[in-house]
């Protein structure tokens, strides 16, 4: 049996809990541990054989032969900074060959993309979809983006998350997107994780409008986080900002209008959003004194928290009795999930305010020191194996409170309670330091 | 009471008592502030009600430190109760800049380095002070005992009047004459004058040119200074402190939560130096906890002082510069230095002298310091790069074996994200445990963020085609950088240098210093005194 036959023989029973968990609200957290003691193994086995960074960091420390669950979670976990380990450089000189090398390092896919010239990042990445390797990024705040890969068997796994949880949603809500007209404050599509999703949930649903309705592209998004540098680069950003920020009011006044057929027809709406834009929309509304009766059964979906529009965060309870005033979205309806790029599975929120891990990962806090603890406050961390082209044990950069406390609204296993913030830094004590940006 | 010690035995000062509490007395104008007496009930139910570390209390303020086991820097289990008075920020100005300024201006230099270097003294080894200062920083500082006991031995070497009277002679220097000289009174001005365009219109309204004057002169003023100093070395406080004393200044030092035992001793040490010079009337050594904004709207307000000097991150210095608007700010950023290493200095016969030089440059203040060098350059390919790092991890080895480095948990978390998180593609040679090295050296072939480096004995090495290629790199928030061999710095520091960075030095020298030399780019007492032509 290969590495990877095994991994998928770990995956199978673990998948058939998360369905038991999803729809009948069951879950036996012994034959969890005990199934994600087996997943971790068989993963740790895996990138061992294909991932060549993962390897590299096991034979430093003498880590091949391990088949210790928890010394492996402990020792060989990586942090969100495993996608953002290339180098600006190959970028800046669009040296693509050097990407495709570095990305043959962290995925163990053995990406071969030809003599085809590439001379940008957005071909870099149909170039990669083309050839079987999706991969996702994220902007950060300082431009330097994780690229996150996925073959078909991780892809496979993430979709296959996405549509169980919605068919939950379903049973839950009486929510069926198909039925829906979807209002995407995003843009329609590209490689970005909440464009991609976008575009994902647009396919699904009857109708659809986008706040942006243009793919967002990589180079342009790249430009824009880290200013122009040639006077191309200061004209595409122009017409960039002119179509977005630029164009707010038109954006708005469409996504608001392509409401009324839908209102109407007392077909459901489902809006999905970062938390931002969804205050945008609040603010174009009350700007407008105006207010929207969208039909009954419709819903909201928070996603991709608020990052750099933090300072203009408002309490959650506030945006969702806003949302209530503004859209007709009850409370109850307005939903939402935390997650990352590297899972292959969100974390729905409760009525009660807590983050549900899906049985699919093994979650643990990670204390001051970077070791696992099973439970309490510290560093988000989890076991995916279900993250099959890269190596899925990862230490995020969120401090939460994880607990195995039953909770009241009856979903068992592990969950988040109270607040997710991001965890600190080291406090600079003197003259000595580095500001979080340099790179040498 | 001219003695120390029996102060110090009577207010029961400086000393942990069997509770864990030690009592720190703060200097408000030359007067000593004393902590009222409290009990350690008291002070966990203030603790507890806040994040654990500080409280504030009536007349009080409490900060909690963690007693260290020394061989192994861990937590023993036991805590330090830092007690100390509360601070009332409008005692701490000087109300009236002009009386002020008349006594300080006119005392004179070698008094006041008389008394900076009484101060010295007080703190200097086998002196009372010492004696219970050493034993509390000790119990809790996360240095290595090498490191800390030179520092601690150097507080009284620092105050040397002759050194500080070199830093001023040179640092106030103008022309050839010695900086000493404008503070002590006003200097005359021999060279050419420009008369002036007023002059030169006037002789459109009179005709002639009325005669200029002969007599200009040049001094350099006292001022009112507050520092804000950090807390990675004991000494800091102590050497923000000593260049407001070499000024003739007015101050307030603000203690670092850090370094309070030491700040403590130097507010005692300031007072028994001497009270009949105008300086013990006019310096504060006090704590609060920053950003506090009762304080601190107070002292930032813009007439409460003509200088303010931070130590501190860009975001502390921006705060400042905001509510202090129009006082000038002398910062002091956090920075890191690299080291530069030109394939002449790799030949088999050189190798090991650039190895020994390139890891003493990256121990300084067990790599904790600004000038301490986090990345070496070396002009060489990938297995250059990695016969380099193999012989600086068999330095560093050596130096693990002379002085060990228990690394405390957080410094064990950074080590653990930077190698599986931004240095996870990186080579890595580790030192001692192959888990958690006690010191490393890691081969990066692209560039990598600095933002989790453990700054706790680890290199890494970037192969460099050109040593010119990794100039390209450097910006202002490099200290400093050390070269070799000798010929390559000198050809390279003017391009070093017009980055912004403060010093280019021969590789293994990189805590190498004198009296008067510049500090992040600045001569900190020409910034501090207030220069006036008369």
């Amino acid at each position: 049996m290969s590495t990877l036959e095994a991994l998928q023989a770990a995956q199978e029973p673990i998948k058939a809990l998360y369905l038991t968990w999803l729809i009948e609200k069951t879950l036996d957290l012994a034959e969890l541990e005990r199934l994600h003691a087996a997943a971790t193994v068989a993963g740790h086995r895996h990138w061992l054989a294909t991932v060549p960074v993962y390897r590299k960091l096991a034979e430093s420390m003498g880590a091949a032969g391990w088949d210790d669950p928890p010394q492996i979670r402990s020792e060989l976990a990586s942090t969100d900074d495993l996608f953002k380990t290339w180098s600006d450089e190959w970028l800046d000189t669009g040296n693509f060959e050097a990407l495709t090398g570095w990305l043959n390092q962290v995925c163990g896919t053995g990406i071969d993309l030809g003599g085809e010239k590439i001379t940008r990042l957005e071909a870099w990445l149909e170039a990669l979809s083309a050839a079987g390797v999706q991969v996702t990024y994220s902007s950060g705040t300082s431009g330097h983006f994780s690229f996150v890969p996925r073959d078909e068997m991780t892809q496979l796994a993430l979709v296959e998350g996405a549509v169980a949880q919605l068919g939950q949603l379903r049973e839950d809500l009486g929510f069926e997107l198909s039925d829906t007209h979807a209002c995407l404050l995003s843009f329609r599509g590209g490689y970005q994780g909440m464009a991609h999703a976008a575009a994902r949930l647009g396919e699904l649903a009857a109708s659809q409008t986008f706040l942006f309705d243009f793919p967002l592209n990589a180079d342009l998004l790249r430009v824009a986080v880290r200013g122009p540098r040639t006077d191309d680069q200061r004209a595409a950003l122009e017409d960039f900002r002119a179509r977005t920020a630029g164009a707010r009011e038109q954006n708005f006044t469409r996504v608001i209008d392509a409401l009324v057929g839908p209102t109407a027809a007392k077909r459901p709406v489902f809006v999905y959003g970062t938390p931002f834009q969804v205050l945008d929309l609040c603010r174009v509304l009350e700007a407008r004194a105006q207010s929207l009766k969208l039909p009954a059964g419709s819903a909201l979906l928070l996603g991709g928290g608020w990052k750099s529009f933090e300072g203009e965060k408002v309490p959650r309870e506030d945006l969702v009795a806003r949302v209530e005033a503004l859209l007709g979205i009850p409370a109850a309806r307005s939903l939402e999930a935390y997650g990352m790029s590297e899972m292959n599975v969100q974390m729905p929120r409760c009525g009660h305010g807590r983050f549900h891990v899906p049985p699919v990962v093994w979650p643990m806090v990670y204390d001051e020191a970077l070791r696992p603890q099973a439970t309490g406050r510290g560093r988000f961390g989890f076991s995916d194996p279900f993250a099959a082209s890269y190596p899925g044990l990862f230490i995020s950069g969120d401090e939460v409170e994880l607990t195995k406390d039953a909770c009241p609204c009856g979903r068992p296993g592990f969950s988040i309670s109270g607040e997710v913030k991001r965890a600190a830094g080291a406090e600079m004590k003197g003259c000595g330091g580095v500001m979080a940006s340099v790179r040498a | 009471m001219n003695d120390l010690a029996g102060f110090l035995r009577e207010h029961r000062l400086l000393e942990a008592d069997a509770e864990g509490m030690v009592r720190i007395p703060f200097l408000v104008k030359g007067q000593l502030r004393l902590p009222r007496e409290t009990c350690r009930h008291e002070l966990e139910a203030a603790l507890a009600k806040s994040n654990g570390s500080y409280a504030a209390l009536a007349g009080l303020q409490v900060v909690r430190e963690a007693v260290l086991d020394r061989a192994t820097l861990k937590p023993d289990g036991a805590y330090q109760y830092l007690v100390m008075p509360a601070v009332d920020p409008l005692e701490l100005i000087e109300t009236d800049a002009a009386v002020v300024a008349d006594a300080l201006a006119a005392l004179p230099v070698e008094e006041a380095l008389a008394f900076a270097g009484r101060v010295g003294e007080q703190l200097g080894p086998e002196q009372p002070l010492y004696e219970r200062m050493a034993p509390l920083v000790r119990r809790t500082s996360d240095t290595p005992d090498a490191w800390l006991e030179l520092a601690l031995g150097g507080m009284s070497i620092a105050a040397s009047p002759a050194a500080l009277k070199a830093q001023l002679d040179l640092e106030l220097g103008y022309g050839k004459l010695p900086g000493g000289r404008f503070l002590d009174g006003w200097v005359p001005f021999e060279g050419p004058r420009d008369p002036g365009h007023t002059t030169v219109l006037g002789v459109g309204v009179h005709g002639d040119a009325p005669p200029v004057s002969t007599a200009r002169a040049i001094r350099a003023l006292p001022t009112r200074q507050l520092h804000i100093t950090a807390g990675n070395s004991p000494v800091i406080p102590l050497v923000s402190c000593l260049r407001a004393l070499a000024t003739k200044s007015a101050s307030v030092v603000k203690i670092p939560s850090g370094a309070l035992v030491a700040g403590g001793a130097l507010a005692l040490a300031l007072h028994f130096a001497g009270r009949r010079c105008a300086l013990a009337r006019h310096t504060s050594a006090v704590y609060w906890p920053g950003g506090n904004a009762a304080v601190e709207d107070v002292l930032f307000h813009p007439a409460a002082f003509d200088r303010i000097v931070v130590w501190g991150a860009p975001d502390a210095v921006e705060s400042v510069n905001r509510r202090a608007k129009g006082v000038k700010v002398l910062s002091f950023h956090p920075r890191y230095a690299v080291s530069m290493i030109g394939r002449e200095a790799l030949g088999s016969g050189r190798l090991g002298d650039t190895v020994r030089a390139g890891v003493a440059d990256a121990l300084v203040w067990n790599q904790k310091a600004c000038i301490a060098s986090l990345v070496h350059y070396v002009e060489t390919d990938l297995e250059g790069a990695r016969a380099y790092a193999k012989a600086l991890a068999v330095e560093l080895g050596a130096w693990q074996r002379t002085y060990p480095n228990p690394l405390l948990d957080p410094t064990i978390a950074k080590l653990r994200r930077a190698r599986r998180g931004p240095w996870l593609a990186a080579e890595w040679f580790p030192v001692g445990n192959a888990l958690v090295p006690e010191a490393a050296v890691v081969v990066a072939e692209g560039d990598v963020s600095l933002s989790e480096h453990p700054m706790s004995r680890v290199i890494v090495v970037r192969p460099v085609a050109h040593l010119e290629d990794a100039v390209q790199r450097l910006t202002k928030v490099v200290s400093q950088v050390g070269v070799a061999p000798e010929p390559r710095r000198q050809a390279l520091r003017t391009s070093i240098a017009a980055r912004g960075v403060s010093a280019v030095l021969p590789l293994g020298e990189a805590d190498t210093t004198f009296a008067g030399m510049p500090h992040d780019n600045l001569r900190p007492l020409s910034e501090l005194v207030s220069w006036a032509v008369g």
